[in-house]
């Protein structure tokens, strides 16, 4: 590991623990007892298999939403809106899980979930043509999007696919041949998890070891030049936008084919889509960091839960705690970034710079 | 039943309020260079601490200063973080709104512990004679204070923007720093104004949503209205009064809805104002067309196809719902839409997204 | 006029000097820019700052204008000392730039910039319309007719230049610098204004013209700064001095060369190019229509003016922009389409990804090979390989093949874009200013690379800026002016005069319509 990645963990991790400490100090402001809340919180993880499992099950999101937008941002772009791709990879899973129904299950799972990741991916797309054709912001596309899935899922759950009975506002449950297997007995943890962990390895080592890795890295440090090196950058741009979208899309697939109730619900995609940016932030964009860091943040999700009903805290503290991970991970991004990049003269002078300059790096 | 009545319109006024002061706040910053996806974030600050301090001073302006000292405050990190630490501009906006949601959720939750009281609401002021005229003046006139504060913003804003010298530096922040750092001018002040600025009105906006409106907070009581409020910075393309129009639209359409749910399915009068619509969008489209040279097939065929339907249902009247959600999605379709047809011709500020570049 | 007191004390210039420099240093780690610079302009007259790029202009103007703090030493300006680093000082003190990069803001109007320039101390509100009226009557009166009302990105650059210099004016300047001002105008417009810059000086303003083009100020200046390396080598009156005695203590060695231009003899047609087109390449000026041909071990030079289709044409023939009409057809020896290596104009901005690796810019153009990819997995141990060669081969000084290039020299940057382009012998080279900015020792690196690629049989065209680069290299000589070829000579009959020549006619196509 070089000088600068150990620098970006060093950063990471500072952040994590000033802010759980900053939260530990509010708790014990507001009187209640300290240990207590910490041990509620070490409970809501690790307290038993339930909640680990528990923990485990929205690792799953987090970390998925995280690698798409570590696939958008190599090349360059800005998805704000996995929410809405989770969101649209949801409702394909499920209208999949729902509708298509007398197959066995290998094979429903396998389209359910297949179906997930194109309904990401065609938000994504419509993004993605908004961006590459129309000259839209890709951040502006995406959250706009995001905005309007958010209301097509709750007219889908409300409307053309409510239950039955027409009273919950939600759908009724997938075909079982479209549901996750549970993995953990007497948990929520499915196997969803091994899919997603694999998806996780096969990211990190497209990104890394292949050519389109390499377009997608070298579009995002330079589009002109990887343009006049015979880089398809428009594609690229779209392409990363797509794929990022279509994780996305798996993890909404989750989201409903493994989870208890295993419907469509509004508003089930729960920030994880914008959860996975602090996600992807604090691994500093590294696919494997991103396990580590989904980790941290599932159990502060799970955790946060025992902590209002042990000791009275609200999970907003949790939230807020994120939101001051975030701020310190981006407000010391300049550190963590900084190279040797002494301050440059104007202009391309190189009269008497020193030869040997790169050799000291 | 004709739902285009005085109650749509004041409803649709008041709806637009909230959208009206965060949009014009979040223009000068995104003018300045900083788009600021945090706006609903710090109008849920603005409405708690808006509610908190009516709540516990039991005075209305207090509670509004209050919530534009937050939004303020909020503001500041925004600055802090994004202009002068160069952090990314997004993902600050995104820690902002999980900030807001869980500080107000935690504050609220710890005090109120589930209970949730009423405070000091801001009072209807009708304004002398111009509230006695026929028809629009108890619309326009009858109000809360605040609206008329949201009349004469759109105005000032545009002079701030196009008349001052102020004006003319944020705007040159958000194309150009480079060339107010050759007159010597501190970019990073003049993208923190900007950004103060729409922090400052996104809490106001806040607090008239709480201690304006109802006279309670609730958890995530804006609902959206600061990503609607970014919506509406964009449908307006980034111009004053576009934003201005774009709020009023996005109001009026919230209005509707909320006014149809009652009403089963759409009465003539709103396949009628389909037409209308689709004949001013027509106008519009050929006037730009020719003072722009703007592609005019797009819009065209939008206006085509309003009337189309407008003409079809009026005359048809077909029996059926459109859902709250479509009506609640809508401002975002256009706005989408808008940015699509426009094409490279309208676009945000060249820094928006950007940090500055470092001077050497 | 100050003439009368030639080499009076430095107090006396001092006191007599609208702006004088005094030892001004400045460097950028070990980099010195600007070293120990004294300098003196008088009221009325008009001096020629000259020197290369990478002399320490840039910087200097820099340094005048308040953006940059100097190290040491000290800018006086109508007798007081400027505090550093404070651009609103400056301004104040009546120091006008206009910049090469203009310092406009694209969609605010004339009106506008000029408002955005006078600084706080005129009010909060601007007078919009009383800007606009001092704008035009001194429009009117220096004859430089400008519209108030179009956003500047809507103009010409012509007109964008002339706001510039208003916008100076309005601010009372006493003291106008103006970097490299010809780099983007046709030379009618150029002679234009330097009846104004003479003009402006009658009336007792000082103007410093910086530029590394010597007929310029043959042209207009009353004396001449020389700077080369950082340092000041020399100031001297223009009239006294012959041109090639000032180039030669701008580059500090003969002006000739040393790279020998070896004979090859003339292979098959590699490059050509017919009916070339572009349309509105500078606003609504088209470039073209552009025939060129070129053979194996043949260096095409390509000179002209900046600004008038060079860069353009670049892109086209690199296949970087597709031309609005005609056809690039490059032709391997053996027939069938042929390979192009390009070295970009700006190398930072087009030709490298300066934060990530050696390896990563080296594979740019390869890495969908067959030799390096298989079944779109990369093969590390030969790229590995490959990239070791070609650092080797080119003599690029890295700490290692993971450094980033933004951490290297320009010249070792300029090596790796080379390493790149090279490899694999390209039928043509497609080479513009592929010597901007480097230093002498990798200017030769560069020239010994295109011969050797000339004598293996390969074509090049190659743009550059500096005629002795291309009368150093090329066996024919094409002349661009106003978008289009004007001539092709053979090296052997081209001589400066008339290549000069032909670079600054005005074509009949209309040069001046950019105006």
């Amino acid at each position: 590991m070089n000088r600068q990645a150990l620098r970006g963990l060093l950063v990471s991790v500072l952040a994590v623990v000033l802010a759980l400490a900053a939260s530990l100090a509010v708790i014990a402001l507001t009187g209640a007892p300290v240990g207590k809340a910490a041990a509620a919180m070490w409970d809501g993880v690790f307290g038993s298999p339930a909640q680990f499992g528990a923990t485990l099950t929205k690792f799953v999101p987090l970390v998925l939403a995280a690698i798409g937008w570590v696939i958008a941002s190599r090349a360059g772009r800005l998805n704000v809106g996995l929410e809405g791709q989770i969101l649209a990879g949801g409702t394909t899973a499920a209208v999949v899980g729902l509708y298509l129904t007398g197959l066995p299950t290998v094979l429903h799972l396998t389209i359910a979930v297949l179906a997930g990741a194109v309904g990401g991916a065609l938000l994504g797309g419509v993004a993605a043509w908004l961006w590459a054709r129309r000259g839209v912001n890709d951040f502006i596309a995406t959250l706009l999007l995001t905005l309007i899935m958010t209301q097509v899922v709750s007219w889908l759950a409300n409307g053309p696919m409510e239950e039955p009975t027409g009273t919950l506002g939600q759908s009724a449950s997938v075909a079982d041949s479209a549901r996750w297997p549970v993995l953990l007995p007497r948990t929520t943890l499915r196997a969803d998890i091994i899919l997603v962990i694999i998806l996780v390895l096969v990211a990190a080592y497209v990104l890394r070891r292949t050519v389109v890795g390499y377009r997608l890295r070298l579009t995002g440090a330079n589009e002109s030049a990887a343009r006049a090196t015979g880089t398809r950058t428009t594609l690229v741009g779209v392409a990363a936008l797509c794929a990022s979208a279509a994780v996305a899309g798996v993890a909404g697939s989750s989201l409903v084919l493994a989870a208890p109730a295993a419907n469509l619900a509004p508003g089930f995609s729960a920030g994880y889509g914008f959860d996975g940016i602090v996600v992807a932030l604090l691994a500093r964009n590294s696919p494997l960091g991103c396990i580590p860091a989904a980790l941290l943040l599932a159990a502060l999700r799970q955790g946060g839960g025992l902590l209002e009903a042990r000791v009275g805290i609200s999970s907003g503290l949790v939230t807020a705690t994120q939101a001051v991970v975030i701020l310190l991970v981006t407000g010391t991004a300049w550190y963590a970034d900084r190279r040797r990049s002494r301050s440059r003269p104007p202009g391309a002078a190189d009269v008497a710079a020193p030869v040997a300059e790169g050799a000291r790096s | 039943m004709n739902p285009f009545d005085i109650a749509l319109f004041a409803a649709a006024i008041r709806l637009s309020v909230p959208l009206l002061l965060a949009a014009l706040g979040e223009l000068i910053s995104e003018r300045g260079g900083v788009i600021n996806i945090g706006l609903e974030g710090m109008m849920l600050f603005g409405a708690y601490a808006a509610f908190i301090t009516a709540w516990a001073t039991g005075s209305v302006s207090l509670g509004l200063a209050a919530g534009i000292a937050l939004g303020l405050l909020a503001a500041s990190i925004m600055a802090f973080v994004s202009v002068t630490l160069r952090g990314d501009q997004i993902v600050v906006g995104v820690a902002l709104n999980l900030l807001a949601a869980g500080v107000t959720m935690f504050l609220y939750r710890l005090q109120f512990q589930g209970t949730q009281p009423t405070t000091v609401r801001m009072e209807p002021y009708a304004v002398p004679l111009l509230s006695d005229i026929p028809g629009i003046g108890p619309v326009l006139f009858d109000q809360l204070p605040l609206v008329y504060v949201a009349y004469v913003l759109g105005p000032i804003v545009a002079y701030l923007l196009f008349r001052t010298r102020g004006g003319l530096r944020v705007r040159s922040a958000g194309e150009k720093p480079e060339v107010l750092d050759s007159t010597g001018v501190n970019v990073v002040r003049v993208q923190w104004s900007g950004v103060l600025a729409a922090g400052g009105l996104a809490g106001l906006a806040g607090a008239f949503l709480s201690v304006g409106q109802v006279g309670l907070f609730a958890e995530n009581m804006t609902a959206g209205r600061g990503f609607l409020a970014l919506a509406a910075v964009v449908f307006g393309q980034w111009r004053p009064y576009g934003v201005v129009a774009a709020c009023l639209v996005f109001g009026f359409t919230d209005a509707l809805q909320l006014r149809l749910q009652s009403m089963g399915e759409l009465p003539r009068e709103v396949w009628i104002a389909l037409v209308v619509i689709g004949v001013v969008v027509a106008a519009a489209g050929v006037w730009r067309a020719r003072s722009s040279g703007s592609p005019l097939r797009w819009v065209l065929l939008a206006a085509v196809l309003c009337v189309v339907a407008g003409g079809l249902g009026a005359a048809m009247l077909p029996s059926f719902v459109l859902p709250s959600q479509f009506w609640l999605s809508l401002p975002y379709v256009l706005s989408l839409v808008a940015l699509a047809v426009a094409g490279r011709g309208v676009r945000a500020p060249a820094m928006v997204g950007r940090p500055l570049p470092s001077r050497g | 006029m100050s003439a009368d007191i030639p080499g009076g004390s430095p107090t006396d210039s001092a006191v007599a000097a609208a702006l004088s420099v005094r030892g001004v240093t400045k460097t950028y780690g070990a980099l010195v820019a600007n070293d120990e610079v004294d300098l003196d302009v008088r009221p009325g007259e008009i001096l020629a700052l000259l020197g290369e790029n990478g002399a320490g202009k840039s910087t200097l103007v820099k340094v005048l204008s308040g953006l940059v703090r100097a190290d040491a030493g000290e800018v006086v300006v109508g007798g007081e000392t400027l505090p550093p680093g404070d651009p609103e000082a400056a301004r104040a003190a009546g120091v006008g730039v206009v910049h090469q990069h203009f310092m406009l803001v694209p969609d605010m109007t004339a009106t506008e910039n000029v408002a955005l320039a006078q600084g706080s101390r005129a009010g909060r509100r601007f007078d919009s319309a009383g800007t606009r009226a001092r704008l035009l009557e001194l429009s009117e009166r220096h004859g430089m007719p400008v519209r108030p009302d179009i956003p500047v990105e809507l103009l010409p650059v012509g007109e964008r230049q002339r706001i510039e210099i208003l916008k100076c004016l309005l601010g009372d300047a006493r003291v106008l610098l103006l970097d490299e001002p010809s780099a983007v105008l046709s030379p009618v417009e150029w002679e234009r204004l330097a009846v104004v810059l003479e003009e402006l000086a009658a009336q007792g303003l000082a103007v410093v013209l910086i530029t590394h083009k010597l007929g310029e100020i043959a042209a207009v200046a009353d004396r001449c700064t020389v700077m080369r390396g950082g340092k000041v080598v020399s100031t001297v009156r223009v009239g006294d001095t012959a041109p090639e005695e000032l180039a030669r203590m701008m580059v500090g060695r003969d002006v000739v060369l040393r790279t020998e231009r070896p004979v090859v003899a003339a292979g098959p047609v590699v490059l050509e190019a017919a009916g070339l087109t572009l349309a509105g390449y500078r606003g609504d000026r088209d470039l073209g229509p552009v025939d060129l041909t070129v053979r194996g071990g043949e260096v095409l030079g390509v000179a002209g003016v900046e600004g008038n289709g060079q860069s353009e044409l670049a892109d086209l023939l690199a296949g970087v922009r597709a031309p609005t009409a005609g056809t690039v057809l490059v032709t391997a020896p053996g027939g069938g389409p042929g390979r192009t290596g390009v070295i970009a104009e700006d190398r930072q901005a087009d030709g490298l990804a300066l934060p990530l690796s050696v390896t990563d810019n080296l594979m740019m153009r390869v890495i969908g090979d067959e030799a390096f990819s298989r079944h779109g997995v990369l093969r590390k141990g030969r790229i590995r390989r490959h990239c070791s060669e070609r650092v080797e081969r080119f003599g690029v000084r890295t700490s290692g093949l993971e450094t980033p290039v933004e951490s290297l020299s320009g010249g070792n940057q300029q090596k790796i874009v080379l390493a790149r382009e090279l490899y694999g012998e390209p039928d043509l080279l497609v080479a513009a200013q592929p010597t901007r900015g480097l230093d002498v020792g990798a200017i030769e690196f560069v020239h010994a690379q295109i011969n050797a690629h000339k004598t293996a049989g390969g074509a090049t065209v190659l743009f550059s800026a500096e005629l002795d680069e291309i009368f150093a290299l090329s066996d024919r000589i094409a002349v661009m002016s106003g978008g289009r070829v004007v001539a092709v000579l053979d090296a052997d009959d081209a001589t400066r005069d008339r290549v000069g020549e032909l670079m600054t006619a005005v074509n009949g196509a209309g040069e001046e319509v950019v105006a």
